[in-house]
Protein backbone atom coordinates (compact mmCIF):
# COMPACT_ATOMS: atom_id res chain seq x y z
CA UNK A 1 0.00 0.00 0.00
CA UNK A 2 2.96 2.81 1.07
CA UNK A 3 4.62 1.84 -2.15
CA UNK A 4 1.72 2.77 -4.36
CA UNK A 5 0.71 5.90 -2.76
CA UNK A 6 4.57 6.94 -3.23
CA UNK A 7 4.58 6.00 -6.79
CA UNK A 8 0.94 7.72 -7.56
CA UNK A 9 2.22 10.82 -4.89
CA UNK A 10 5.56 11.21 -6.97
CA UNK A 11 3.34 11.44 -10.06
CA UNK A 12 0.76 14.46 -8.82
CA UNK A 13 4.25 16.05 -7.61
CA UNK A 14 6.64 15.94 -10.38
CA UNK A 15 3.70 17.92 -11.81
CA UNK A 16 2.01 19.97 -9.19
CA UNK A 17 3.53 22.35 -6.78
CA UNK A 18 2.92 22.19 -3.14
CA UNK A 19 2.67 25.63 -0.96
CA UNK A 20 1.95 26.10 2.74
CA UNK A 21 -0.42 29.41 2.41
CA UNK A 22 -2.03 31.82 5.00
CA UNK A 23 -6.14 31.58 5.01
CA UNK A 24 -8.19 33.09 6.77
CA UNK A 25 -10.82 31.46 8.78
CA UNK A 26 -13.13 32.39 10.15
CA UNK A 27 -13.43 31.99 13.98
CA UNK A 28 -15.80 29.80 15.94
CA UNK A 29 -18.03 29.79 18.92
CA UNK A 30 -16.17 27.25 21.37
CA UNK A 31 -18.07 23.96 21.44
CA UNK A 32 -17.92 21.34 24.12
CA UNK A 33 -16.48 18.28 23.03
CA UNK A 34 -17.13 15.06 24.90
CA UNK A 35 -15.02 12.19 24.23
CA UNK A 36 -15.26 9.03 26.21
CA UNK A 37 -15.67 4.79 25.99
CA UNK A 38 -16.92 2.15 28.10
CA UNK A 39 -15.53 -1.43 27.69
CA UNK A 40 -15.94 -4.44 29.00
CA UNK A 41 -12.05 -4.90 29.58
CA UNK A 42 -11.99 -2.70 32.56
CA UNK A 43 -14.21 -1.50 35.63
CA UNK A 44 -13.93 2.17 35.30
CA UNK A 45 -15.55 5.06 32.69
CA UNK A 46 -13.34 7.59 31.82
CA UNK A 47 -14.82 11.19 30.30
CA UNK A 48 -12.42 13.90 28.86
CA UNK A 49 -14.40 17.26 28.26
CA UNK A 50 -12.76 20.28 26.11
CA UNK A 51 -13.91 22.86 24.11
CA UNK A 52 -12.75 23.54 20.29
CA UNK A 53 -10.32 26.39 19.53
CA UNK A 54 -10.25 28.06 16.25
CA UNK A 55 -8.34 26.11 13.68
CA UNK A 56 -5.26 27.47 13.48
CA UNK A 57 -5.04 28.63 17.22
CA UNK A 58 -1.68 26.62 18.59
CA UNK A 59 -3.02 26.02 21.52
CA UNK A 60 -4.24 22.71 23.43
CA UNK A 61 -7.89 22.38 23.70
CA UNK A 62 -8.64 24.21 26.72
CA UNK A 63 -10.07 20.99 29.87
CA UNK A 64 -13.73 22.11 30.81
CA UNK A 65 -13.57 21.44 34.57
CA UNK A 66 -16.96 22.11 36.97
CA UNK A 67 -19.33 19.47 35.19
CA UNK A 68 -21.19 16.92 36.73
CA UNK A 69 -21.53 13.48 34.94
CA UNK A 70 -23.27 10.69 35.92
CA UNK A 71 -23.28 7.24 34.09
CA UNK A 72 -27.00 5.67 34.84
CA UNK A 73 -27.58 1.28 33.56
CA UNK A 74 -30.66 0.06 32.56
CA UNK A 75 -31.57 -1.01 36.08
CA UNK A 76 -31.45 2.87 37.10
CA UNK A 77 -28.12 2.24 39.32
CA UNK A 78 -26.05 5.73 39.10
CA UNK A 79 -22.70 6.47 39.48
CA UNK A 80 -21.08 9.77 39.45
CA UNK A 81 -17.85 10.44 37.84
CA UNK A 82 -14.95 12.53 39.81
CA UNK A 83 -12.76 14.74 38.03
CA UNK A 84 -9.28 13.79 38.49
CA UNK A 85 -7.49 16.02 36.56
CA UNK A 86 -8.65 18.96 34.65
CA UNK A 87 -11.13 17.90 32.12
CA UNK A 88 -11.07 14.16 32.73
CA UNK A 89 -13.87 12.81 35.14
CA UNK A 90 -13.67 9.11 36.12
CA UNK A 91 -14.68 6.42 38.13
CA UNK A 92 -13.32 3.03 39.10
CA UNK A 93 -15.93 0.79 40.01
CA UNK A 94 -18.12 0.96 36.86
CA UNK A 95 -19.69 -2.67 36.62
CA UNK A 96 -18.94 -2.68 32.75
CA UNK A 97 -21.21 -5.66 31.03
CA UNK A 98 -22.72 -6.47 27.56
CA UNK A 99 -25.74 -5.77 26.81
CA UNK A 100 -26.73 -3.40 29.38
CA UNK A 101 -27.61 0.07 28.38
CA UNK A 102 -25.58 2.97 29.57
CA UNK A 103 -26.77 6.41 29.32
CA UNK A 104 -24.14 9.42 29.88
CA UNK A 105 -25.21 12.58 31.29
CA UNK A 106 -22.81 15.54 31.21
CA UNK A 107 -24.30 19.07 33.10
CA UNK A 108 -21.47 21.68 32.02
CA UNK A 109 -22.26 25.25 32.44
CA UNK A 110 -25.52 25.07 32.54
CA UNK A 111 -26.55 22.66 29.76
CA UNK A 112 -27.19 18.72 29.64
CA UNK A 113 -26.02 16.28 27.32
CA UNK A 114 -27.05 13.28 26.68
CA UNK A 115 -26.09 9.72 25.12
CA UNK A 116 -26.60 6.08 25.34
CA UNK A 117 -24.55 3.23 24.28
CA UNK A 118 -24.63 -0.78 25.39
CA UNK A 119 -21.32 -2.80 25.03
CA UNK A 120 -22.48 -5.59 22.37
CA UNK A 121 -22.27 -8.89 22.73
CA UNK A 122 -18.46 -9.79 22.74
CA UNK A 123 -16.92 -11.39 19.54
CA UNK A 124 -13.43 -13.54 20.18
CA UNK A 125 -10.41 -13.62 17.93
CA UNK A 126 -10.63 -17.67 17.21
CA UNK A 127 -6.88 -17.65 16.22
CA UNK A 128 -4.07 -15.70 14.20
CA UNK A 129 -1.84 -16.94 11.49
CA UNK A 130 0.57 -14.79 9.06
CA UNK A 131 1.93 -15.20 5.88
CA UNK A 132 4.80 -14.23 4.13
CA UNK A 133 4.37 -11.55 1.31
CA UNK A 134 6.83 -11.55 -1.28
CA UNK A 135 7.75 -7.91 -2.74
CA UNK A 136 4.93 -6.83 -4.92
CA UNK A 137 4.03 -3.60 -6.15
CA UNK A 138 1.38 -2.88 -3.57
CA UNK A 139 2.92 -3.98 -0.50
CA UNK A 140 6.01 -3.65 1.32
CA UNK A 141 8.46 -6.81 2.03
CA UNK A 142 7.43 -9.22 4.80
CA UNK A 143 4.59 -11.08 7.09
CA UNK A 144 0.77 -9.93 6.76
CA UNK A 145 -1.00 -11.03 10.03
CA UNK A 146 -4.50 -12.61 9.27
CA UNK A 147 -7.19 -12.35 12.34
CA UNK A 148 -9.83 -15.01 12.27
CA UNK A 149 -13.04 -15.20 13.77
CA UNK A 150 -16.91 -16.61 13.66
CA UNK A 151 -19.35 -13.59 12.89
CA UNK A 152 -22.63 -14.20 15.13
CA UNK A 153 -25.56 -14.99 12.88
CA UNK A 154 -28.46 -12.63 13.28
CA UNK A 155 -26.99 -9.91 14.92
CA UNK A 156 -25.82 -6.81 13.42
CA UNK A 157 -22.39 -6.18 14.19
CA UNK A 158 -19.80 -4.25 13.74
CA UNK A 159 -15.94 -4.24 14.11
CA UNK A 160 -12.58 -2.45 14.10
CA UNK A 161 -9.56 -3.98 13.85
CA UNK A 162 -5.71 -2.71 15.51
CA UNK A 163 -2.81 -4.47 14.59
CA UNK A 164 0.29 -3.49 15.80
CA UNK A 165 3.95 -4.73 17.22
CA UNK A 166 4.43 -4.63 20.80
CA UNK A 167 7.38 -2.33 20.73
CA UNK A 168 5.81 0.49 18.92
CA UNK A 169 1.98 0.41 20.16
CA UNK A 170 1.59 3.95 18.87
CA UNK A 171 0.62 3.08 15.25
CA UNK A 172 -2.54 1.37 17.16
CA UNK A 173 -3.98 4.44 17.60
CA UNK A 174 -3.81 5.35 13.91
CA UNK A 175 -5.75 2.20 12.58
CA UNK A 176 -9.16 3.29 10.65
CA UNK A 177 -10.06 -0.85 9.88
CA UNK A 178 -13.76 -0.63 10.48
CA UNK A 179 -15.97 -3.17 9.52
CA UNK A 180 -19.72 -4.42 9.67
CA UNK A 181 -20.83 -7.52 9.13
CA UNK A 182 -23.63 -6.89 6.07
CA UNK A 183 -21.28 -9.03 4.19
CA UNK A 184 -20.01 -11.86 5.69
CA UNK A 185 -22.68 -12.27 8.59
CA UNK A 186 -22.88 -15.77 10.06
CA UNK A 187 -20.06 -16.83 8.36
CA UNK A 188 -16.14 -16.83 9.69
CA UNK A 189 -14.06 -14.37 8.53
CA UNK A 190 -10.60 -13.83 8.26
CA UNK A 191 -9.40 -9.75 8.44
CA UNK A 192 -5.98 -9.22 7.16
CA UNK A 193 -4.05 -6.09 8.15
CA UNK A 194 -1.89 -5.26 5.15
CA UNK A 195 -1.25 -1.75 5.43
CA UNK A 196 2.02 -3.25 8.17
CA UNK A 197 4.09 -5.99 7.58
CA UNK A 198 6.01 -7.41 9.98
CA UNK A 199 9.32 -9.31 10.40
CA UNK A 200 10.93 -12.68 11.96
CA UNK A 201 10.07 -12.76 15.31
CA UNK A 202 8.31 -9.94 15.78
CA UNK A 203 5.41 -10.24 18.79
CA UNK A 204 2.28 -8.72 17.18
CA UNK A 205 -1.08 -8.21 19.09
CA UNK A 206 -3.89 -8.09 17.27
CA UNK A 207 -6.88 -6.21 19.02
CA UNK A 208 -10.77 -7.13 17.27
CA UNK A 209 -13.25 -4.62 18.97
CA UNK A 210 -17.06 -5.27 19.05
CA UNK A 211 -18.34 -2.06 18.34
CA UNK A 212 -21.81 -0.44 19.60
CA UNK A 213 -23.59 0.72 16.12
CA UNK A 214 -23.19 4.13 17.28
CA UNK A 215 -19.83 4.01 17.72
CA UNK A 216 -19.03 2.25 14.31
CA UNK A 217 -21.31 5.18 12.55
CA UNK A 218 -18.82 7.95 14.61
CA UNK A 219 -15.95 6.22 13.47
CA UNK A 220 -17.36 5.20 9.77
CA UNK A 221 -17.99 9.61 9.69
CA UNK A 222 -14.67 10.67 11.57
CA UNK A 223 -12.36 8.98 10.04
CA UNK A 224 -12.75 10.45 6.66
CA UNK A 225 -12.09 14.10 8.15
CA UNK A 226 -9.15 13.26 10.53
CA UNK A 227 -7.14 10.97 9.71
CA UNK A 228 -5.30 9.85 6.45
CA UNK A 229 -3.16 12.26 4.59
CA UNK A 230 -3.52 15.49 1.94
CA UNK A 231 -3.00 13.30 -0.67
CA UNK A 232 -6.80 11.69 -0.04
CA UNK A 233 -9.13 14.98 -0.26
CA UNK A 234 -12.09 15.48 2.14
CA UNK A 235 -14.97 14.71 0.18
CA UNK A 236 -17.54 14.58 2.87
CA UNK A 237 -16.65 17.46 5.11
CA UNK A 238 -19.40 17.47 7.76
CA UNK A 239 -19.00 16.80 11.76
CA UNK A 240 -19.14 13.25 12.35
CA UNK A 241 -22.64 11.76 13.31
CA UNK A 242 -22.93 11.73 16.93
CA UNK A 243 -24.65 10.13 19.89
CA UNK A 244 -24.25 13.19 22.06
CA UNK A 245 -27.64 15.16 22.37
CA UNK A 246 -27.79 18.94 22.40
CA UNK A 247 -25.09 19.93 19.57
CA UNK A 248 -22.08 18.80 21.92
CA UNK A 249 -18.89 17.08 19.29
CA UNK A 250 -16.92 13.80 20.30
CA UNK A 251 -18.79 10.69 21.45
CA UNK A 252 -19.45 8.37 24.04
CA UNK A 253 -18.48 4.97 22.73
CA UNK A 254 -18.92 1.20 23.89
CA UNK A 255 -17.15 -1.89 22.87
CA UNK A 256 -15.61 -5.03 23.84
CA UNK A 257 -11.93 -5.90 23.04
CA UNK A 258 -10.36 -9.23 22.38
CA UNK A 259 -6.89 -9.29 22.52
CA UNK A 260 -3.92 -12.09 21.00
CA UNK A 261 -1.05 -11.99 20.36
CA UNK A 262 1.07 -13.89 17.75
CA UNK A 263 4.86 -14.11 17.26
CA UNK A 264 6.36 -14.30 13.45
CA UNK A 265 7.37 -17.75 12.70
CA UNK A 266 8.09 -18.80 9.20
CA UNK A 267 9.15 -21.41 7.24
CA UNK A 268 10.03 -18.82 4.27
CA UNK B 1 3.26 38.05 -37.95
CA UNK B 2 0.14 37.26 -35.44
CA UNK B 3 0.16 37.88 -31.80
CA UNK B 4 -2.47 36.75 -29.46
CA UNK B 5 -3.42 37.17 -26.06
CA UNK B 6 -5.97 35.44 -23.87
CA UNK B 7 -7.14 36.09 -20.16
CA UNK B 8 -9.34 33.78 -18.32
CA UNK B 9 -10.73 34.36 -14.71
CA UNK B 10 -13.05 32.30 -12.84
CA UNK B 11 -14.28 33.37 -9.00
CA UNK B 12 -13.65 30.21 -7.13
CA UNK B 13 -15.83 27.53 -5.99
CA UNK B 14 -17.62 27.63 -2.76
CA UNK B 15 -15.97 25.15 -0.34
CA UNK B 16 -16.73 24.22 3.33
CA UNK B 17 -13.99 24.61 5.37
CA UNK B 18 -13.01 23.87 8.64
CA UNK B 19 -13.72 26.67 11.63
CA UNK B 20 -12.26 25.07 14.15
CA UNK B 21 -10.59 21.93 15.42
CA UNK B 22 -10.96 19.44 18.68
CA UNK B 23 -8.81 16.39 19.62
CA UNK B 24 -10.34 12.89 19.49
CA UNK B 25 -8.04 10.13 20.61
CA UNK B 26 -5.10 12.20 20.19
CA UNK B 27 -5.71 13.25 16.81
CA UNK B 28 -6.47 16.89 15.41
CA UNK B 29 -10.25 16.64 13.79
CA UNK B 30 -11.22 20.07 11.92
CA UNK B 31 -14.66 20.95 13.09
CA UNK B 32 -17.11 22.43 10.55
CA UNK B 33 -20.03 25.20 10.48
CA UNK B 34 -21.41 26.66 7.49
CA UNK B 35 -21.83 24.41 4.47
CA UNK B 36 -20.04 25.88 1.71
CA UNK B 37 -19.15 28.98 3.74
CA UNK B 38 -16.12 29.80 2.05
CA UNK B 39 -14.76 30.52 -1.69
CA UNK B 40 -11.81 28.77 -2.98
CA UNK B 41 -8.99 31.69 -4.23
CA UNK B 42 -10.25 32.65 -7.81
CA UNK B 43 -8.42 31.36 -10.90
CA UNK B 44 -7.17 33.66 -13.01
CA UNK B 45 -4.06 33.32 -16.27
CA UNK B 46 -2.80 34.88 -19.23
CA UNK B 47 -1.59 32.98 -22.00
CA UNK B 48 0.40 34.73 -24.84
CA UNK B 49 0.97 33.73 -28.25
CA UNK B 50 3.08 34.76 -31.33
CA UNK B 51 2.80 33.40 -35.15
CA UNK B 52 5.24 33.84 -37.73
CA UNK B 53 4.79 32.79 -40.97
CA UNK B 54 7.29 31.29 -43.36
CA UNK B 55 7.20 32.94 -46.85
CA UNK B 56 4.84 31.04 -48.75
CA UNK B 57 5.00 28.74 -51.84
CA UNK B 58 2.52 27.44 -54.40
CA UNK B 59 2.44 23.84 -52.70
CA UNK B 60 3.53 24.63 -49.34
CA UNK B 61 2.97 27.29 -46.51
CA UNK B 62 4.46 26.73 -43.16
CA UNK B 63 4.67 29.06 -39.65
CA UNK B 64 6.58 28.56 -36.09
CA UNK B 65 4.03 29.78 -33.08
CA UNK B 66 5.58 30.40 -29.67
CA UNK B 67 3.16 30.43 -26.90
CA UNK B 68 3.28 30.76 -23.35
CA UNK B 69 0.48 29.25 -20.87
CA UNK B 70 -0.34 31.30 -17.60
CA UNK B 71 2.37 33.91 -18.73
CA UNK B 72 2.75 35.34 -14.99
CA UNK B 73 2.96 31.70 -13.92
CA UNK B 74 0.11 31.98 -11.00
CA UNK B 75 0.08 29.28 -8.80
CA UNK B 76 -4.21 28.72 -9.43
CA UNK B 77 -5.16 26.52 -6.45
CA UNK B 78 -6.32 22.92 -7.15
CA UNK B 79 -7.08 21.80 -3.96
CA UNK B 80 -6.21 23.22 -0.03
CA UNK B 81 -5.78 20.31 2.16
CA UNK B 82 -5.50 20.93 5.83
CA UNK B 83 -3.06 18.77 8.40
CA UNK B 84 -0.51 18.63 11.74
CA UNK B 85 2.68 20.40 10.84
CA UNK B 86 4.92 17.76 10.59
CA UNK B 87 7.27 19.18 13.36
CA UNK B 88 5.09 20.24 15.91
CA UNK B 89 1.62 17.92 15.18
CA UNK B 90 0.38 20.86 17.84
CA UNK B 91 0.17 23.26 15.11
CA UNK B 92 -2.26 22.66 11.79
CA UNK B 93 -1.45 24.16 8.26
CA UNK B 94 -3.68 24.82 5.21
CA UNK B 95 -1.81 23.14 2.48
CA UNK B 96 -2.24 24.53 -1.27
CA UNK B 97 -2.11 21.98 -4.00
CA UNK B 98 -1.63 24.18 -7.47
CA UNK B 99 -0.92 22.13 -11.08
CA UNK B 100 0.98 24.07 -13.83
CA UNK B 101 2.66 27.56 -13.74
CA UNK B 102 4.37 29.02 -16.62
CA UNK B 103 4.12 26.48 -19.85
CA UNK B 104 6.22 27.48 -23.26
CA UNK B 105 4.99 26.03 -26.02
CA UNK B 106 6.60 25.90 -29.48
CA UNK B 107 4.90 24.72 -32.64
CA UNK B 108 5.83 24.08 -36.00
CA UNK B 109 2.66 24.07 -38.64
CA UNK B 110 2.81 23.47 -42.02
CA UNK B 111 0.24 22.39 -44.48
CA UNK B 112 1.04 21.36 -48.34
Amino acid sequence: MKTRLIFFSLIILLASCEDIIDIELNNMEPKLVIEGVITDSDNQCTIKLSKTTDYFNPQTNPAVSDAVITLTDNEGKTVNLIEIEPGIYSEESVHNQALINYTLSVLSEGNEYKAKATIPQKVNIDSLTCKYNPESILYEVGYVVTCHFSDPTGVDNFYRLKTYNINDSTKARSSEDIYSDDIFNGNKVELAWSSEVYQQSDTVIVELYTLDPQTYEYYKTLFPISGGDEMTPITTPANPNTNISNGALGYFGAYTISRDTIIIKGAQ
Amino acid sequence: MNVSANWVYNTGNAVTLPSGKYEIDGVIVPAYTNRNGYRMPAYHRLDLGVTLSNKKHEKFESSWNFSVYNAYARKNTYSISFRQNENDPSKTEAVRYSLFQLVPSITYNFKF
